[in-house]
């Protein structure tokens, strides 16, 4: 499950040595609310096995983003897409790019001062060499008569720093002849460039590449400041539970356990019968066409008859096994019983398959015709089922990501830009645009920001234009700066008085915590998953048993997104300590209340 | 000034300057030993040491003096010429496993020469198929100059 993925993540995450800024059109900034720049950039890091993982970045919610584009990187890719790549791979485009765009800092640093201290003339000869090596490397991989190797070594055959002067103009000039010969494949082949951006699945404005006008100013509240309906309605459910489980603590939870996993049993159970009937019915009708084709073959194959009557038999109680929803092992038994019958449909081809290479020299049309449809049939079948197994899994999976109001990266391929999206003649594309979340869309924490950047061409007399995405960017959108929420919270209270000591370790309580916390930009899985508050804790109490709720005030700690709090308080009313685990509901996932999902709680 | 000078017929002529280099002499161990070791040592300098005495080991030397004779950073460049093969173990235990390779890995059927960090690591192991030009030298030197982080 999505967890026990995230945990695997985050130790491989250990391994991975190597980190790199990807390449991308777009240098942009984030700039708060309060005018402060960040840099936005995705990040590739390289694990020891090889693999190499994306990190995407965040941006605060409210934050405007200053989106510059770089054109020569847009137009080789273009050049690129229009059919002339030849010269050079785009990647190695990069790479020159990248040093000449850091060409007169590279010379500062070659050319530093002999008298300075000796750390910063390591430092500067540093990042020169850091810088130097991807162009040496991909230059001195180039086949030996071609001209940038060629003059490069002429360059380096100059001695003293003056070479790399001379180096520099050799990428400079190889630069600008590919940016000529792409400019020529670019306009005999009316290339465009279109740039748009989503909030979710929503488009939104970006000045000078779109027509959509600006969405109503909205600012996600930083600091919430009321109880919202959905906390309102929890903490009577926290109060209920608490009210029964502090009756009979463990009869309660098991029951609230049972529950939850009745609720999930009974959702699969209604895609599986709406699902199984087909592949069902596809393995039934080619057995018994092959079965029923030809007396001579049905008396070949009495042996694999066996087979497929046990095969009949396995998918009878597979059915059964799928209706019944209570035995506690239903999901393992039924996807082991999946697992097997396909086992076995594939046995009995095997055994029918190698029958009939026997006596396929005597098979009249009807059995080839007979045995065509029960291997089409068996493939259908076979596909039908292993989709199910992985739909089951998606529907878990699914299930514990909207619990924890998980917005998942939306697949480039399915945000299209609409016509609202200019076609801009590649000579015609803005230097940069800016793009205010606040007067964008409707956002909640959580959301993506994504943004577009496809090459298109239409050749004279097509109706249809070709268009290939050569950018695609998705920002995670949070509460970066200091916020608050207001949660309720169950509460495992440990009472330390000793004036009012409690029957069990555990007495349960609703309350309220009010948290305040810090976003991340550079880590998302902390925003998903551990972000961290603290705060304060308000809870309802009775130690003294007198069904007269006392005020409890404490401080908290929260973490895994506030469903996992802990803290101590004091007892106002008659003046005891005490310390508390709280936990919040649906926890990882599981609805032990079995109340409604929340939608749309206030952040 | 070393100077490399070659018997053309009756005339012995200068064929290279090398302003940058060092040679360590074939026939006086003791003094290679020392040079080779001060060298390496030295914390303010990268360099290139180029092993053999043939004529591939002489053309690999030129190509990395002229290199040398460049400093990014204002960081000296440095080459020692091993003219002595067996000076090759002595050599092993002065320098460190970097990410060129170990000291284990030099082999002389296959490598030329080899470049050295200020911290006294194995950067790069130079090749001596194809004929190292150049390009090559710098790129050797600037991987012995990539600070590790």
């Amino acid at each position: 499950m999505r967890n026990y993925k995230l945990h695997l993540l985050l130790v491989c995450s250990l391994y991975c040595t190597s980190s790199a800024y990807a390449q991308s059109i777009f240098s942009i900034k984030e700039v708060t609310e309060g005018g402060t720049g960040y840099d936005v950039k995705i990040k590739t890091d390289t694990c020891k096995n090889g693999s190499v993982k994306t990190k995407y970045p965040n941006i605060d919610i409210n934050s405007s983003l200053e989106i510059k584009l770089n054109k020569d990187s847009i137009k080789v890719r273009a050049g690129s897409f229009a059919g002339n790549n030849k010269s050079i791979p785009q990647e190695q485009m990069y790479i020159i790019s990248q040093v000449l765009v850091k060409r007169a800092d590279l010379i500062e640093k070659i050319n530093i001062d002999s008298k300075a201290r000796f750390e910063d003339r390591v430092k500067a000869l540093g990042k020169v060499a850091a810088n130097m090596q991807p162009v040496y490397d991909f230059i001195l991989a180039l086949p030996p008569e071609t001209p940038l190797q060629i003059k490069a070594i002429e360059a380096f055959s100059i001695p003293g720093n003056e070479s790399y002067i001379a180096f520099f103009n050799v990428l400079q000039d190889e630069i600008d002849r590919i940016k000529i010969e792409y400019k020529d494949a670019v306009e005999a082949n009316k290339i465009y460039f279109r740039l748009g951006a989503f909030i979710n699945e929503t488009p939104v404005h970006l000045d000078g590449f779109d027509i959509y006008k600006e969405g109503e100013f909205y600012r996600v509240p930083r600091f919430a400041t009321t109880i919202g309906q959905d906390e309102k309605d929890k903490f009577d459910k926290y109060k209920e539970i608490a009210e029964k489980a502090n009756t009979d603590a463990g009869k309660v939870l098991n029951q609230m356990v049972k529950d939850a996993l009745t609720q999930y049993a009974n959702s699969l159970k209604e895609m599986v019968k709406a699902r199984l009937s087909e592949p069902f019915l596809k393995f039934k009708i080619g057995i018994d066409t092959i079965t029923n084709a030809s007396a001579d073959l049905k008396l070949k194959i009495q042996k694999a008859q066996a087979d497929i009557s046990q095969l009949e038999s396995d998918i009878q109680h597979l059915i059964a096994d799928a209706k019944n929803t209570d035995d506690p092992d239903y999901i393992s038994k039924l996807k082991t019983g999946i697992y097997n019958l396909i086992q076995k449909v594939t046995t009995v081809k095997s055994s029918v398959e190698k029958t009939i290479s026997e006596i396929k020299t005597s098979f009249s049309p009807s059995a080839w015709s007979a045995y065509n449809d029960f291997e089409n049939a068996f493939n259908s079948g076979k596909d039908t089922l292993i989709s199910i197994i992985t739909q089951t899994k998606n529907f878990f999976e699914t299930q514990i990501q909207s619990n924890l109001d998980i917005t998942q990266n939306i697949n480039e391929s399915l945000l299209k830009l609409d016509n609202e999206v200019k076609k801009l003649p590649l000579e015609n594309i803005p230097d940069e645009t800016r793009l205010n979340l606040l007067t964008s869309a409707h956002r909640k924490e959580g959301d993506k920001l994504y943004l577009k950047a496809v090459v298109g061409k239409q050749p004279p007399g097509t109706e249809t234009a070709d268009e290939k995405t050569i950018d695609y960017i998705p920002i995670g959108l949070y509460q970066i700066a200091l916020h608050s929420t207001i949660n309720a919270v169950l509460l495992f209270v440990d009472n330390l008085s000793a004036e009012y000591p409690a029957k069990t370790q555990f007495q349960l309580d609703p309350s309220y915590s009010v948290l305040f916390k810090l976003g991340s930009r550079k880590h998302t899985a902390y925003n998903n998953f551990f972000e961290i508050g603290a705060g304060l804790n308000m809870a309802t109490l009775d130690f003294n048993n007198d069904n007269t709720p006392e005020i409890g005030v404490g401080v908290v700690v929260s973490t895994f997104k506030d469903y996992l709090q802990v803290g101590v308080g004091r007892n106002m009313t008659i003046d005891q300590y005490y310390w508390f685990l709280g936990i919040r509901l649906p926890f990882l996932g599981v609805d032990l209340t079995g109340a409604a999902k929340n939608g749309g709680a206030d952040k | 000034m070393p100077k490399i000078r070659r018997r053309v017929g009756k005339k012995i002529e200068i064929i290279m300057k090398l302003d940058n280099t060092i040679i360590l002499p074939g026939d006086n161990p003791d003094l290679s030993k020392q040079l080779l070791t001060s060298l390496i040592q030295k914390e303010d300098v990268v360099s290139i040491i180029i092993f053999g005495r043939d004529l591939k080991a002489e053309d690999a030397v030129q190509k990395a003096d002229v290199r040398a004779s460049a400093s990014p950073g204002g960081i000296a460049r440095k080459v020692a010429w091993m003219q002595d093969l067996g000076m090759l173990g002595f050599l092993k235990t002065l320098i460190k496993a970097d990410f060129g390779g170990s000291p284990g890995d030099i082999d002389l059927s296959e490598h030329i020469g080899i470049s050295i960090s200020m911290t006294d690591g194995l950067r790069s192991l130079i090749l001596m198929h194809p004929a190292p030009n150049v390009l090559t030298m710098e790129s050797a030197f600037n991987k012995a100059s990539i600070i590790e982080v």
